[in-house]
């Protein structure tokens, strides 16, 4: 037995003192689907939380529609045990999570609860900080402009759709494309990132397989990423409730770490499933459906979410908080109306195509509809130096490929047109769960950009690239790769020996 | 569409002051109810129907719930306590283990039950 535990509740009991006083109270008039309607309680708050008296235990839940004489709430957890004519009663409080730095490594449920089986997460509760899942967003005022990259480690978004700490990029594509590899090749980097603060990765998994989400934690602690990841589930077998309110807790999260000065990254996968889960919630609560059944407030819904991520000023602290949503489609239909809504709620979009994936080019980004509309002023100098041409080659290499067919009838130029854009299809393709540092990116982009891998057959590629990478980091890592990652920059003196060392490395393995 | 007992207890409520006989309405109202199959519900509309007729003559539903019947002397305390035009609901809930719950028309409520002081003192101590 534990004697202290006994000791503390012997000296609670001894020290308790019960004040009784006129508390508001309501009754269950209407319980179904895990939407209950309440009499009484007139005080109640929008979003506050109100405890259900039940014969399993109090069960709380969430004041939504104030009408007259009734409130609409939504059952937090089982519905099972509410009855109609079970007592309700106001807490005061609206919804909010715990947080301080101990959740990070923790995997947490919508209402913050740890569900990872490692125990409470704060011993002590007065050392969190309360965070309420709705928040003002921060003020025009109060931001800055997005000037610090965020390196993904996937080369063709780091150079030709960077992404800036504070920005808001939507990856968006139809089913199995790989969304959700591209946002955990994003929290995957963050371990290598050197020079710059680290980032505090939030994925927030939103009804999703369990399965799921179990492959993507363990993925993440075998690559040693839950040291600064928390992960927010609420899978497929959560109620919608918990569901709808998963990306709140995560952005709640998120601001804390913001607010306390750090950098931080949420991923919300996916808003379409968390869309739906709002769909319901608000059919359920009677309230009127709009186009495809949504709500009216839908936009609102993901508007005010992604607004919340923002880079803040020195007098804010100067923290950021970066959001990956992510969106699914139902074949590649970009024009529905959650994925409309959310393109033009973020400040650009990755977009990937399952021809693409099937095509073998993976990850499948479809780089002439893909934009960030920010991130280029966060981009480092060194890999918008290296990747300026790379839209415009692969643009040019995209319009000449219906050429393709008739190799032999082209001009030279046309075929080396082809062959550089073929080259740098190969280069970007990368296989998932294996990021690249920027300084590393930047030395194969180089080399592929300036002509040095023209001699070679597209099968030769990624042999090259490995081999020349090997060679730079055992070689080269002084006179040209910690430059690149210190002055964010290649200088005409690392040119030169970033050439000279590309043409050495070629005449080895000649 | 199944009515809520608010609806039942109004529409009653209304139909008694239209000055028509109270007896018929009455035969005709639980004639009503038993008709939408919501003779179940009759508790509660009645409940509510009270409510509705001591909130509107200027009083206040009191409902004591205690967790034994309570004596005869102490019921007189009690209603000492309230006014002439207030109605005194008992119930007897051996859930709250000991003590006395008093709430006014079912919107505030005074917990003075063991069972409230050990949830409390758990939500506490936890």
């Amino acid at each position: 037995m534990n004697y202290d535990i006994v000791e503390k509740l012997k000296r609670d009991i001894a020290g308790f003192k019960a004040s009784t006083e006129f508390e508001a109270v309501g009754r269950v008039v209407e319980a179904s689907d895990g939407i209950a309607r309440v009499s009484g309680l007139n005080e109640a708050l929008s979003q506050e939380l109100i405890l259900i008296e039940t014969e399993k235990g109090d069960i709380p839940a969430v004041a939504f529609n104030l009408e007259q004489g009734f409130i609409g709430s939504v059952i937090l957890g089982e519905s099972d045990g509410v009855r109609t004519g079970d007592r309700v009663k106001s807490t005061g409080k609206v919804l909010s999570v715990l947080v301080g730095d101990q959740v990070i490594g923790r995997v947490l449920s919508a209402l913050g609860e740890p569900i990872d089986g490692k125990g409470v997460v704060f011993e002590n509760p007065a050392e969190a900080s309360s965070y309420t899942f709705e928040k003002a967003a921060p003020s025009v005022l109060s931001r800055e402009s997005v000037r610090t990259p965020l390196h993904t480690g996937v080369k063709s978004v780091d150079a030709m759709i960077p992404i800036g700490r504070g920005q808001r990029e939507l990856i968006i594509g139809d089913r199995q494309t790989g969304k959700t590899a591209i946002a955990l090749d994003t929290i995957l980097n963050q371990k290598k990132e050197s020079g710059k603060s680290k980032v505090i990765c939030i994925y927030v998994a939103i009804g999703q397989k369990s399965s799921k989400i179990a492959k993507i934690v363990k993925m993440l602690e075998d690559n040693g990423a839950m040291d600064y990841t928390i992960v927010v589930s609420a899978s497929a077998s959560d109620p919608a409730a918990l569901q709808y309110l998963a990306p709140f807790a995560g952005c709640a999260i998120g601001e804390y770490f913001r607010d306390k000065g750090q950098d931080a990254l949420v991923i919300y996968d996916d808003l379409s499933k968390h869309a739906d889960a709002y769909r319901q919630l608000s059919l359920l609560l009677r309230r009127p459906p709009g186009r495809e059944a949504y709500p009216g407030d839908i936009f609102y819904l993901h508007a005010r979410l992604l607004e919340r991520a923002a880079k803040l000023d020195k007098a804010g602290g100067g923290g950021s908080l970066t959001a990956l949503p992510i969106i699914e489609t139902k074949l590649g239909d970009v024009s529905a109306y959650v994925p409309t809504n959310v393109i033009s709620i973020t400040d650009g979009q990755i977009y990937l195509e399952s021809s693409l994936f099937f095509r073998g080019v993976r990850p499948a980004i479809n780089v002439g509809l893909s934009v960030s509309r920010v991130g280029s002023a966060a981009q480092t100098k060194a890999m918008k130096k290296v990747a300026g041409k790379l839209r415009l080659d692969l643009a040019q290499f995209r319009e000449l490929q219906a050429f393709l067919q008739f190799a032999s009838d082209l001009d030279e130029a046309t075929k080396q047109k082809i062959k550089r854009g073929e080259l740098l299809t190969e280069i970007l393709k990368q296989v998932d769960g294996a990021p690249m540092n920027f300084e590393r990116q930047v030395l194969v982009l180089y080399a592929a950009l300036n002509g040095f891998l023209d001699d070679l057959t597209p099968l030769e590629v990624k042999d090259f690239e490995k081999k020349f990478v090997d060679y730079m980091e055992s070689l080269h890592i002084d006179d040209v790769m910690n430059p690149i990652v210190t002055t964010g920059a290649i200088g005409d003196e690392t040119e030169l020996k970033l050439k000279s060392a590309i043409q050495d490395f070629k005449n080895l393995n000649k | 569409m199944r009515y809520s007992p608010e609806l039942y207890a109004r529409s009653l409520y209304e139909s008694l002051g239209d000055l028509l006989d109270p007896k018929l309405i009455i035969k005709n109202f639980w004639l009503t109810v038993k008709k939408n199959g919501d003779e179940s519900r009759i508790d509660n509309i009645v409940r509510l129907f009270e409510s509705l007729v001591v909130k509107n003559s200027g009083g206040k539903v009191i409902q004591i719930e205690t967790a034994r019947p309570i004596s005869v002397s102490m019921e007189g305390k009690i209603k000492k306590l309230f006014g002439n035009k207030d109605i005194i609901q008992k119930k007897v809930n051996s859930k709250l283990v000991a003590g006395i719950r008093i709430e006014i028309d079912n919107e505030k409520e005074l917990d003075f039950s063991l069972a409230a002081k050990f949830r409390k003192m758990f939500s506490k101590t936890v």
